[in-house]
């Protein structure tokens, strides 16, 4: 009984060592997060910001594709910055005018594993290419953005950030 | 032996206190489902969707004016007691301020703005809305719409920022649904004299509908009041897509718009007119 407490207190001294090294890395994992978001922002090029979206993953033993619809609404240029830099798993980025499910979708453009440089879209560069490939549409008011997600290991979280923005006329 | 005993006693209590105070930030009420790494990853098809300023811009620039007394009255603030009430007006309390301000109406902005800051301290985002320099900020540019409109976007960021750095998205769901409905339904008036004005703003409008019912369909909660409201939404997006004219339309939105005519108009009007009075009638208690 006499080295009940002593041997109770080692045990919930070590749990209480791995769950506080879990939230660490959680609140690490976070503030790298804000951290890319926050370059994410710096590249936006004074655009009024519009929102963000971090889409979670877990690299797995096959490619996964994952997408973000975002929409171009109003007039003026909108700015989306997209970085993949807290992925290990080379990450290509395609952008499309419609969602997976629309047959004969457009491909406008795609981003080869793309690292840890933030890529920037303009939706007036976007538009130009958009009407050289589909005379007949005005301008891109819907954009779907796919992260093909290589294969990879560890099983961590890992994410893809996003940022828009807009100038408005 | 005694030392060391107590030594591990005050180094567990001074790692609990630290462990429990890591995440220090208000939690709203969530059911407790247990984590694991696969439920923390992003859907396959995610989504951004636009702030409520972007919303009102939208129809603004297609000509809608302001009509006064539209708007639901900031003096209802303290009629919400139940949570997902306070939430769904906060939504269209954030309508409703952009309404106003970007039609100059400041004085009652600046009430929406208060309404704002009652009801998002009362959800538990007080971080993000007890900041009194806002109103502070608020009062000195009443006078420069531009500023005023920075000022928007800014306190949008701002709780943008704060839902994600605190995994509270769900929230986002349910607000933003109030402010889509007071949205449309302040377009509702205007269009239903002048489809034709209106159509592609509406069209534009309802081109987020099936993500916001997709966002109300994630909320981890059996609440009636957002089962109702679901039902609701869905069945406006129901009539919608099967209105003729939507029918006709490609299924993608970035072809020609459906032109949405007289009948069409009212029959998304009736909806959106019961929608809205659900949403901005309190719960009883």
């Amino acid at each position: 009984m006499k080295k009940f407490l002593p041997n109770f207190l080692i045990g919930i001294f070590v749990l209480i060592l791995t769950s506080s090294s879990v939230l660490q890395d959680d609140n690490s994992f976070e503030a790298q997060i804000n951290a890319i978001k926050q370059d994410c922002k710096d590249k936006l090029d004074g655009a009024r910001y519009e929102g963000s979206k971090v889409t979670y993953f877990v690299p797995g033993t096959q490619k996964q594709t994952k997408t973000v619809e975002v929409f171009f609404l109003l007039r003026g240029e909108y700015y989306v910055a997209i970085s993949a830099k807290k992925a290990s798993v080379p990450v290509n980025i395609r952008l499309f005018d419609a969602a997976e499910d629309v047959p004969e979708r457009t491909l406008l453009k795609e981003y080869k594993n793309v690292g840890d440089q933030v890529i920037l879209l303009k939706s007036e560069e976007l538009n130009e290419l958009y009407r050289s490939k589909v005379p007949e549409v005005e301008r891109l008011k819907n954009l779907f953005v796919d992260y093909q997600i290589a294969a990879g290991k560890p099983p961590v979280k890992e994410a893809v950030v996003m940022v828009m923005g807009r100038k408005p006329l | 032996m005694k030392q060391t005993t107590k030594l591990l006693l005050f180094a567990s209590i001074t790692l609990i206190f630290s462990a429990c105070g890591g995440k220090s930030q208000s939690k709203i009420e969530q059911p407790a489902v247990e984590e694991t790494l696969e439920d923390e990853v992003s859907l396959e098809e995610d989504y951004m969707l636009p702030q409520p300023i972007t919303l009102v811009h939208l129809f603004k620039d297609a000509g809608l004016s302001f009509t006064p007394g539209l708007t639901n009255p900031a003096s209802n603030k303290t009629r919400y007691v139940k949570k997902v009430d306070q939430l769904l007006n906060l939504g269209v309390y954030s309508t409703d301020l952009a309404y106003c301000a970007l039609n100059g109406e400041t004085q009652s902005a600046r009430e929406y703005l208060t309404a704002l800051q009652l009801l998002g301290t009362k959800v538990g985002l007080e971080k993000v809305f007890s900041d009194k320099t806002i109103v502070d900020r608020f009062d000195k540019n009443l006078e420069d719409l531009d500023k005023l409109e920075e000022l928007i976007y800014e306190l949008q960021e701002k709780y943008d920022s704060y839902l994600e750095g605190n995994d509270l998205q769900s929230l986002a769901a349910v607000e933003f649904a109030g402010a889509w409905v007071e949205c449309v339904y302040l377009g509702t008036t205007e269009a239903k004299k002048d489809p034709n004005k209106f159509s592609v703003a509406f069209v534009d409008q309802f081109s987020l509908l099936s993500n916001i019912v997709k966002g109300l369909e994630m909320q981890p909660t059996d609440d009636k009041r957002i089962v109702r409201i679901k039902a609701l939404m869905n069945d406006l997006l129901t009539t919608y897509d099967g209105l003729p004219s939507v029918k006709k339309a490609s299924d993608n939105s970035n072809f020609d718009a459906p032109v949405l005519t007289q009948d069409d108009m009212n029959q998304l009007s009736r909806r959106i007119l019961q929608l809205r009075k659900e949403i901005i009638t309190p719960t009883n208690k």
